[in-house]
């Protein structure tokens, strides 16, 4: 469907553009672009129109409001795609078709604002804005049709004339501020030359100087992010655990008893595992915790229901290191029992000495 | 009542101001305005005769809240806004009702 209107368009005579067929397919295709959110087809399209309508000659009042409106859909689909365009494109649309464009009440600062948006740096941000002021600045774009009434007051009343005269009041004021709407309204009630202009001019100057505003500080979201970021505040909690979830382990460890081990100290140690026999050893004893929050746990180690029975031969070295005194010499180890394990010392001598007599 | 007879778009642009705007819109914008249009007069009418309401400046205020209601839904970019600010609900309701 685009792929023909696209060929007809180039092939097609200015003077067919404006019949009823042919004009609404236009814009059938030209919102097709948007529909389908193809931002270098509305920008190739728009660049395609906008040659294929030329200037318009004709004096036939339909024609004219024709024209008019696909001069409409042809900066609707560059404002839509404008991070398509080239340098040059974006440019020219500040300094020769911005009073088109705020007249038609399309969203200019929308688009820009997609546009700079992509750019991480806001010195870059600053630069390409930077370049749309100069562009507004030097645009000589006639804003306010009763000419005459301008000429006795010596202003001509070009973009770049009513920005100068903005301007020049903001600076009157002196203060480090950035322009707000506050200095719109108050330059459009108190500007003379103002008074000359239509209630549609008016509002076109006031979106103009909105626009202006915005353009000389366009990073106020990024600049109050980052100010949030820098601040003393962030920096100083960046590696402190957020005071909600610090709550929530709180209110849970004061829920949940925690087992915690018992490590008994050295002077008053006792053998972890009580020796009831010499062949028996008690198990530790399990303590399962609360359930107070329906907590999926790893299941708890399952224990045995008798206490392991000690291998004879483990018996025996038990035997032996407790100095081989049989049941009352473990009574006595297991009432006085040592701080510290020391390796019985093995009398090589003796061992030795018991060798040579038995060879 | 039966809406379906009614020609919106035709009402529409014998609106003053309207006609430009309707006129610069995409056919599909156009057919999408007529039927959120159609959809907030149809609601706007069954709210009034089920709760039975008479007085005309109450009845103004419920088709003005289902026809706003529809029209925010479709407010795409500046253009369609545009003609939605423009869009008298009262002189809309006149054409159509007296």
């Amino acid at each position: 469907m685009t792929d023909i209107n696209l060929k007809r368009l180039t092939s097609v005579d200015p003077s067919e553009i404006f019949q009823t067929e042919i004009f609404e397919n236009i814009k059938y295709t030209s919102f097709y672009f948007i529909e389908s959110i193809d931002h270098e087809g509305a920008a190739n399209f728009a660049n395609i129109l906008e040659k294929a309508l030329g200037q318009n000659a004709s004096n036939n009042l339909d024609s004219n409001v024709k024209y008019k409106i696909l001069k409409f859909w042809v900066l609707r689909l560059k404002l839509f795609g404008f991070e398509c365009l080239d340098t040059r494109e974006r440019i020219n649309l500040f300094k020769t078709n911005i009073v088109d464009i705020l007249s038609n009440d399309l969203d200019f600062k929308e688009a820009v604002f997609r546009y700079i948006d992509v750019f991480e740096t806001p010195s870059l941000v600053i630069e390409i804005t930077k370049g749309y002021i100069n562009a507004l600045a030097s645009s000589q774009i006639i804003l306010g049709e009763g000419v005459a009434k301008f000429q006795k007051d010596d202003f001509q009343p070009t973009v770049s004339n009513w920005l100068k005269q903005y301007q020049y009041s903001i600076n009157q004021k002196a203060t480090n501020l950035k322009p707000s709407a506050f200095e719109v309204i108050n330059f459009l009630n108190k500007d003379t030359n103002v008074k000359y202009l239509s209630h549609s001019e008016r509002k076109i100057l006031n979106s103009l100087l909105e626009l202006y505003n915005w353009l000389i500080s366009p990073l106020v979201y990024v600049d109050s992010k980052s100010s949030i970021q820098e601040s003393q505040y962030i920096s100083r909690q960046k590696f402190e655990i957020p005071k909600e979830v610090f709550q929530s382990v709180q209110s849970v460890q004061t829920h949940v008893p925690l087992v915690e081990p018992v490590i008994p100290k050295p002077a008053t140690a006792k053998p972890l595992m009580e020796v009831r026999d010499i062949q028996t050893v008690s198990a530790p004893v399990f303590q399962k915790p609360k359930e107070v929050f329906k907590i999926e746990s790893p299941p708890p180690p399952v224990m045995p229901a008798k206490p392991a029975v000690r291998p004879v031969n483990e018996a025996s070295k038990y035997k032996m290191m407790s100095g081989d005194t049989g049941l009352p010499g473990l009574k006595i180890w297991n009432n006085n029992p040592p701080t510290e394990y020391k390796k019985p010392a093995v009398d090589i001598d003796k061992k030795l000495e018991d060798l040579k007599k038995k060879l | 009542m039966n809406l379906q007879d009614l020609d919106i778009k035709e009402i529409i642009v014998s609106m003053p101001d309207l006609a430009y705007l309707t006129m610069r819109l995409a056919p599909q914008e156009v057919g999408r305005v007529v039927s959120v249009l159609y959809e907030g007069l149809q609601t706007g009418l069954e709210k009034t005769l089920s709760q039975n309401i008479k007085d005309p400046d109450l009845a103004f205020k419920i088709f003005y809240e289902e026809i706003s209601k529809q029209l925010i839904s479709i407010e795409t970019d500046l253009a369609i806004t545009k003609l939605t600010e423009k869009f008298d609900i009262n002189l809309f309701l006149q054409k159509v009702f007296v």
